[in-house]
């Protein structure tokens, strides 16, 4: 059926029906596939990429806390260098009896006690000598810091001046400490230990 | 027989319909390819999520077995820095409580304990002693007492205790701990 309107095109009013009903059918199809499948899927996507975002903020503030650590940690073994190197050294008893010889004569060393407190061995060793003057004492007292391992002096010290003698005898007790501290696995996992 | 139009194709689905029909599926394929897309996008975040959540779970355990590493390290800094320092208090403390002793009087035994000085040895008076020992102890040590024993040459054997109540800074060692 085809007529002429007012502007005197030809135009089916059947076929312009048939594609009203078409576009509308269109539109509902095409709306509602998008509310029922695009919309969650996009709140689902928003919500997600907003976790993500977070994950990852947090996983960068960790990860920059993990590496400035690390870097304060491997500072701090260079820094204390000498001082950790002293606590790790396998002291043998020629190193206690090192220590001593050179002011000391007829020196004697005995070890005494052995504990650990807090990952510490801590050795007591007690020295027995003769000395020609307390000063060699006192020397010997200044030379403990420049051992290469970690000693200090325990009280009592006992001097006494030998019969038709110009030489002193003493006993003095000394400690030496050493670490026996071991790493968490995580620590050897990564090589963060002082080695 | 003869027609004045020229025959049209008959078909079961008009092409009006064709062309609707294929906008309408074209319609969901997009829509159901953009659900598909932001499917594989989620999926995609989801399994990135959960790398950086494992990565931040280890840098997590990492950085609590650094802070304990850290601070044993500091621990074992602080006390061979406290015996460096003790050591050197107690070679001051010896060599002043040697340096005590003036060459007028004899020492035969010294005991030196943490809060306790012992010395036995020999004097040729008890004022010598007096002025030129107990004076000096007396200024290290909070209480000082001495015990003399007459010798026929004139001379005193003596015995001398002085303690202190606290630590005193030449002996200091035990305050350096604390």
């Amino acid at each position: 059926m085809n007529n002429i309107n007012n502007f005197g095109n030809n135009f089916s009013s059947d076929y312009v029906f048939k594609n009203l009903l078409f576009f509308i059918l269109f539109v509902a199809v095409a709306s509602s596939s998008v509310f029922y499948f695009l919309l969650p899927e996009i709140s689902g996507y928003k919500e997600q990429n907003i976790e993500y975002k977070k994950t990852n903020l947090i996983g960068e503030q960790v990860d920059e806390d993990a590496k400035r650590l690390d870097g304060f940690l491997q500072k701090s073994k260079q820094d204390n260098k000498k001082i950790l190197d002293k606590l790790r050294y396998k002291i043998t008893n020629n190193d206690i009896y090192a220590i001593g010889t050179d002011y000391f004569s007829e020196l004697s060393i005995l070890k005494t006690n052995s504990i650990t407190q807090e990952h510490i061995n801590i050795d007591t060793y007690e020295l027995k000598g003769k000395v020609i003057h307390a000063n060699k004492i006192v020397e010997f007292l200044d030379s403990l810091n420049n051992a290469p391992f970690v000693v200090n002096l325990k009280m009592p010290v006992k001097v006494e001046r030998l019969p038709k003698s110009e030489m002193l005898s003493f006993v003095l007790e000394i400690q030496t400490r050493t670490s026996a501290y071991i790493p968490n696995d995580v620590i050897k996992q990564y090589g963060l230990e002082y080695k | 027989m003869y027609s004045f139009i020229r025959p049209k194709p008959k078909t079961i689905i008009k092409k009006l319909t064709k062309v609707w029909v294929a906008y309408i599926i074209l319609a969901v394929v997009c829509v159901l390819s953009f659900n598909n897309l932001l499917r594989t996008q989620i999926e995609g975040n989801k399994k990135k999520q959960a790398q950086i959540e494992h990565q931040t779970q280890i840098n997590d355990i990492k950085i609590i077995a650094m802070n304990d590493y850290i601070d044993r390290l500091n621990y074992e800094v602080k006390l061979v820095k406290n015996i460096e320092i003790q050591n050197k208090l107690s070679k001051e403390g010896v060599k002043n409580l040697f340096d005590l002793i003036p060459d007028q009087i004899t020492a035969r035994s010294i005991i030196i304990k943490d809060n306790e000085l012992l010395i036995q040895g020999l004097t040729p008076s008890k004022e010598v002693y007096k002025f030129l020992l107990e004076a000096p102890l007396r200024a290290v040590f909070t209480q000082s007492r001495v015990e003399f024993f007459p010798l026929s040459s004139g001379w005193y054997n003596f015995v001398s205790i002085s303690k202190t109540t606290t630590t005193t800074k030449e002996l200091g060692s035990k305050n350096v701990n604390k």
